[in-house]
């Protein structure tokens, strides 16, 4: 059974955390990321929805000068806006879509997970053949349906998303279970019945935390990702509102000339996830039982 | 002095740790032994004394990270393995030293039938191809007892019962044709009857082909069947190194009268007695002589210094590290201190 | 339990699947979504609903409907696109072959490239060449598939002309697709590979190989390599069958590719509801089948599993 008091002591987990120097930067850009993100206004001062046509499709001030109150570090697109700005908006939409999908997807699928794992039987039979049918289904496919029906728009791409979210963390809840009920029931046979809910907080719960966590990070990764992949395509977040991956989109045309409108939007989607996918790794290497070091 | 005329194994100063990230286990601490053409060796002690490390040092078996081999030389029949290029050491493998490892159960590649895995040993250390190669592989089958061998050749391992995969591990130790066999608990998990035939199969190639063995076990009824000569291992290091009678009527290291107990109660299958207390972790030795804390004849000297590798009967028969043998002089000779050889 | 049962059972499974995907999507367009009120304009009558409605078949209730439309399903009849005007299944067809060119060219490209390097980042982990395969396949994970397209358009295209920007035709135009697809299957695989023989090289049958005098590269590819290979086609198939139940769409857009994946995104912006629902169907159909295929394919290499 995975009970590790000794690792989860604050010191030692911060000190495994600074040995391994690879999570700990990919970390430190995640809350500097996170940092900048909610204080928008202080680090730009232009809008990221309305722009001055006559200074469209500039270049970054680091390539070329450019016009305007403060220089256009990342240049401007093709409305006029600034790219650095829409950026740095951008990530609260993505991130936002992220975090809400892989939260709402988190509570719903332990729930669930640890519904299935504690009852057993029918439940869990039927449950978990839920899951095997979501995770065969095409998931963007299905995502696209509910875009479909439902209109584009944020609101509409998180309950697309949403249908996804769950099932692995309901499988990752209902395992943690099925251990510790293993495990409980060969200790002392009569810790089943008797106190369930203490069987949940002080056995359950804090094993779970790990996987979840790690379950959590890569997720949300995913979950960026996914809300790239949609609204480049259109059918996620509408203009003039700007996301990472609509920026792309709408840059798309005009790449030959404007090539900052798609780049910077691409490396900020490609560094957030490859931190999120370093975090989440270190976390599994560090805390999961079952993974194997090098 | 260093290599008798007969002696084909000659093993000094081997020394081999193990880098982990909480610190430095020293498997191997500094051994020195060599075995003779057509002898038994028996190497014996409680697990985690560094039997196997030893084995598999020998055959430069041991991978970095986070295993090394950091000293010593190992020279057979004349020739220094740890000076040989990789290449030329794969020669060895095989048909200079095989190795009969310990654990069949996950020792036999789970994809490959097990007619192709000693079909592959014989292809590689005698040097035959196709149906010759494979017709060996079917004798060997036989030799070691397989029933219905041309069925079994094309069988997996998982189709196996362990002591058939034991037989099997035998069997491919035994196709290299080695000069040296290293057998690494070969027996263990055999029955009774079986185990006879295998130990008698043995003893037959030893009189046949003058084989030289090198047998690691914990069984002394084993020991006392098949050994010329014992060498026993603790914490890493040789502690005494005897021929097989001495062992048994006199030792003269406290740990060795202690595992042996008494020859009376000797039967096969006898496991090593039981010595109170624990062997010591690997990565926070005691200082001093490492069995002090489990010695009952220790005295002040064995806490702090570590008791040389003495020879005591003068002809380099008997080597012992202690600092009050039993029943022998106190301090024995420092002249023949550490030189290597037991 | 033979290899003819594992198949039943496993068949028997994809229906199940198939059949809850049919229903999930049939569900979703018409209890949640409303196709009359999408196809008419908004100043159309009450009467016009109505009649739509009826013309559809839309006032049935759901379980006819849904009825209707299994039984339609199982005969391939799959309806009209509204957008194309021609038999929906007919309009799959067309487009299917040219994703499975450029997926299969793709997942291709990902094992010729991931697997040599992935055995020669775990031989030796810690070196250069593992840290560049670590550090290449998690970037390859991470960077948004459409984004890398638009970059190596950039370069290979439009910077240095030597390929062509988008369309199909001949094996130009196939290459920077393929290449951009390439990267989320070879990063995946290369790390499972990776992962995989580390395990398989500490382990005590390699070990055995070695002492009997095996050489390194025999061991790595005749002795380690097959012990992986179910995680490899697991990974594989996997990462197959997501490209192509829709995760090429943003490559194909990006390059104009005429598949698939395109054909999807046109159908939503067309808000084709039966031409929707023959493509999710297909894309079921054919996961399952993948999956089954790759089933089989585990039995071949590990002999652990053939009953």
């Amino acid at each position: 059974m995975a009970n590790k008091p000794d690792r989860k002591k604050r010191y030692s987990l911060m000190v495994r955390f600074r040995h391994n120097k690879v999570a700990f930067v990919s970390l430190i850009i995640l809350i500097l990321i996170f940092i900048v993100t909610i204080f928008a206004p202080v680090f730009t001062s232009y809008s990221p929805t309305s722009g001055t046509l006559s200074q469209r499709l500039q270049a970054p001030s680091f390539t070329a000068p450019s016009e305007g109150a403060s220089p256009h570090y990342l240049g401007t697109d093709q409305q006029g806006r600034d790219v650095l700005s829409r950026l740095i908006y951008g990530a609260r939409v993505s991130l936002k879509v992220g975090f809400v999908v892989a939260i709402v997807g988190a509570l719903i699928g332990i729930t669930v997970g640890m519904l299935a794992g504690y009852f057993g039987g029918w439940t869990d039979m039927i449950i978990m053949r839920l899951v095997d049918i979501q995770a065969s289904s095409p998931t963007l496919l299905i995502a696209l349906t509910f875009v479909m029906v439902l209109g584009p728009g944020e609101r509409n791409l998180i309950i697309a998303l949403l249908i996804n979210s769950w099932t692995l963390f309901c499988r990752m809840a209902r395992s943690q279970v099925l251990i510790i009920r293993g495990s409980a029931m060969v200790e002392s046979g009569h810790a089943i019945g008797a106190g369930n809910k203490r069987i949940v907080f002080r056995h359950i719960m804090p094993n779970i935390i790990s996987p979840l966590i790690t379950t959590f990070v890569m997720e949300l990764a995913h979950f960026i990702n996914a809300e790239a992949n949609l609204s480049f395509l259109g059918f996620g977040v509408q203009p003039p509102t700007s996301s990472w991956g609509l920026m792309i989109g709408e840059g798309r045309q005009y790449i030959t000339n404007a090539w900052w409108i798609v780049l910077f939007p691409g490396i900020m989607i490609g560094i957030t996830v490859l931190c999120l996918n370093l975090v989440g790794n270190w976390v599994r290497e560090e805390f999961d039982p079952l993974a194997v070091k090098r | 002095m260093d290599n008798t005329p007969q002696s084909i194994l000659s093993v000094k100063d081997l020394s081999t740790s193990f880098f982990l990230r909480d610190g430095e286990v020293k498997a191997v601490d500094g051994i020195s032994f060599h075995i003779n053409k057509g002898e038994v060796l028996a190497l014996v002690g409680e697990s985690g004394s560094g039997k196997t490390v030893t084995a598999l040092s020998i055959l430069r078996l041991i991978v970095w990270p986070p295993g090394k081999t950091i000293s010593g030389s190992v020279v057979l029949d004349g020739q220094n393995l740890f000076e040989l290029p990789m290449s030329e050491m794969r020669n060895v493998r095989g048909s200079g030293i095989a190795m009969i490892l310990q654990e069949p159960m996950s020792s036999l590649n789970p994809s490959m039938t097990i007619g192709a895995q000693i079909m592959e040993a014989v292809e590689i250390n005698q040097g035959l191809k196709g149906q010759e190669a494979k017709q060996k592989a079917i004798e060997m089958l036989n030799v070691v007892r397989i029933p219905s061998p041309e069925k079994r050749f094309y069988n997996y391992p998982h189709e196996l019962s362990g002591g058939m995969k034991q037989r099997i591990m035998i069997a491919i130790a035994l196709s290299c044709q080695p000069k040296v066999l290293i057998a690494d608990e070969p027996t263990c998990s055999l029955d009774v009857t079986i185990q006879a035939q295998v130990l008698d199969l043995m003893k037959q190639l030893r009189k046949e082909i003058d084989m030289t063995i090198m047998f690691i076990t914990s069984d002394l009824g084993i020991v006392a069947e098949m050994a010329d000569r014992v060498a026993i291992m603790y914490a890493g290091q040789l502690i005494e190194i005897t021929d097989v009678f001495t062992l048994f009527e006199n030792p003269a290291h406290p740990y060795t009268k202690g595992i042996v107990g008494s020859i009376h109660d000797m039967k096969r299958g006898g496991a090593l007695n039981i010595i109170p207390g624990d062997p010591p972790n690997l990565m926070h030795l005691p200082s001093g002589c490492k069995f002090h804390p489990r010695c009952e004849h220790r005295q002040e000297i064995c806490k702090t210094q570590e008791p040389a590798y003495t020879n005591l009967a003068g002809d380099g028969a008997h080597w012992i590290r202690c600092h009050f043998p039993l029943g022998r002089q106190q301090e024995a000779e420092k002249g023949d201190q550490h030189d290597g050889n037991g | 339990m033979g290899m003819g049962k594992y198949i039943l059972q496993r068949l028997a499974f994809t229906v199940v699947v198939i059949l809850g995907v049919s229903i999930m999507i049939f569900l979703i367009t018409h209890v949640i979504g409303d196709p009359v009120a999408v196809m008419l304009p908004l100043q159309a009558s009450e009467e016009q609903r109505v009649a739509l409605t009826a013309q559809l078949g839309l006032d049935k209730p759901i379980l006819e409907q849904l009825g209707i439309f299994l039984s339609d399903a199982a005969r391939l009849d799959f309806g009209i696109s509204w957008w194309q005007r021609v038999p929906c299944i007919n309009v799959v067809m067309e487009k299917m072959p040219a994703t499975l060119l450029l997926v299969t060219l793709a997942c291709l490209i990902a094992v010729v490239v991931a697997i040599p390097l992935g055995i020669a980042a775990a031989y030796k982990p810690g070196s250069l060449i593992d840290r560049l395969l670590t550090g290449g396949s998690l970037l390859g994970i991470s960077l948004p598939p459409f984004w890398i397209g638009l970059m190596l358009m950039l370069v290979f295209a439009v910077g240095l002309g030597w390929l062509p920007t988008s369309g199909i035709g001949s094996w130009r135009h196939v290459v920077l697709p393929a290449v951009t697809l390439a990267f989320n299957p070879a990063g995946h695989l290369a790390q499972i590979v990776r992962f995989e023989m580390i395990q398989q090289l500490a382990s005590n049958y390699v070990l055995t190989a070695r002492s009997k005098g095996v050489k390194e590269i025999v061991i790595l590819f005749r002795h380690a390599l097959k012990n992986i290979m179910t995680s490899a086609i697991t990974m594989l198939g996997s990462d197959y069958a997501k490209l192509v139940g829709g995760l090429c769409a943003t490559v194909e857009v990006v390059f104009g590719w005429p598949g698939f994946g395109h054909l999807v995104t046109d159908t939503i912006h067309n808000l084709d509801f039966p031409l929707l629902q023959t493509e999710v169907f297909f894309v079921a159909v054919f996961v399952c089948l993948l999956n089954l295929l790759i089933d089989i394919l585990y039995a071949f290499f590990d002999p652990r599993i053939r009953y």
